[in-house]
């Protein structure tokens, strides 16, 4: 009986370490939300895609990111724009595959254009495109393309000390 | 005292941070440029005569975002040409060299030039980042419209043909309605 209980208890851990919560970006109302559940942390926000090869090469980086920096006041947060019919099939099994043990987003929006716009009117779109925010929900550094973790430690230590 | 040595210095700091590519847009006049094609001919902005408008499309042979695009441009290229109208791709990815390209057209069958932007000299002239991007320039060089080809990647989707669009406005002798669209792709690898 205890050998099943200890074998239950092993399977509900490994599905709580590897679950995945996927949500939508749906309008501007979901990323004022998000905005404001970051204040009082460092955000880097990473916008990317499965189908993105640089993004896919940046991504363990940014998850080394996260390990090393979890436990100060940092959060990684993902917005992936593949397209909301891969989350299931592609999204899910890529993060599962990274370990990735937080809520990550995807765009929902009907007009990709508002998403854009509200995250940076100079951005066109392109990505991978990354924004690091200060605990007062400002953006201190942007970057486009992918880029080298200690670029991207430079400027989350600068903001958390 | 905070004014005159601080605050210059963070503003300065600030900007260093922030990838801005300071480009062009709607309104802005180009200048000349020169590109090759992978055979080695020339094709100049100045060259371009007995056109009604230029489509420049920031292209790449990797982009997954470029590839479902192939048979709409193709189609859109036949369709224009008998119009006036001229596409050229243009490749500015430091990442593949003529090589790749002339592989690409290859497979593509391409209906439309995919010239080489060496040093990504127009993709900084116009502030390009993305593939696909397109800029249509009008026979007095100026940019009449700007962005993405229309808003879906996947064609059985696409619900705003904005290319298409801004080309039968401009063929109408009309001003382009919605002279700026966005959406997302890939970035242009640019020399370092």
């Amino acid at each position: 009986m205890k050998a099943i209980k200890i074998f239950l208890l092993l399977i509900l851990l490994s599905a709580g370490i590897f679950s995945q919560e996927v949500k939508p970006l749906n309008s501007t109302k979901d990323l004022d939300e998000l905005k404001e559940s970051l204040k009082g942390k460092v955000a880097l926000v990473n916008f990317w895609a499965t189908w993105c090869a640089p993004c896919v090469k940046e991504f363990p980086d940014l998850i080394k990111l996260y390990n090393n920096y979890k436990d100060k006041d940092f959060k990684l947060v993902f917005i992936t724009t593949d397209v909301p019919e891969e989350i299931e099939s592609k999204v899910i099994p890529f993060l599962k595959k990274n370990n990735v043990d937080f809520v990550t987003y995807y765009n929902n929006f009907q007009n990709v254009e508002e998403l854009i716009n509200y995250i940076d009117k100079d951005w066109e779109g392109a990505i991978p495109s990354t924004y690091i925010y200060n605990k007062d929900g400002k953006v201190t550094s942007s970057f486009l393309g992918k880029k080298e973790y200690s670029e991207f430690e430079k400027e989350i230590l600068k903001n958390l000390n | 005292m905070f004014k005159k040595t601080i605050l210059p210095a963070l503003l300065l700091f600030i900007i260093s941070s922030v990838t801005i590519y300071a480009g062009k847009g709607p309104g802005d006049k180009i200048e000349d440029f020169t590109l090759k094609s992978v055979d080695g001919a020339s094709y100049s902005l100045s060259n371009v005569k007995d056109s009604k408008a230029l489509v420049i499309m920031f292209w790449s042979t990797e982009c997954p975002n470029v590839q479902p695009y192939t048979g709409r441009l193709n189609e859109m290229t036949k369709e224009y040409s008998g119009k006036g109208i001229t596409f050229w791709a243009v490749n500015s990815n430091s990442t593949e060299s003529y090589d790749d390209v002339k592989a690409h057209i290859k497979a593509h069958n391409y209906a439309f030039p995919e010239l080489k932007d060496d040093n990504n000299k127009l993709a900084d002239q116009l502030g390009a980042t993305r593939t696909p991007e397109v800029y249509v320039i009008n026979s007095d060089n100026v940019i009449v419209y700007h962005g993405r080809i229309d808003n879906n990647r996947d064609a059985s989707k696409v619900t705003s043909n904005d290319l298409k669009n801004a080309l039968d406005e401009l063929l109408a002798g009309k001003e382009v309605t919605v002279k700026t669209t966005k959406t997302f792709g890939c970035t242009i690898k640019r020399a370092d």
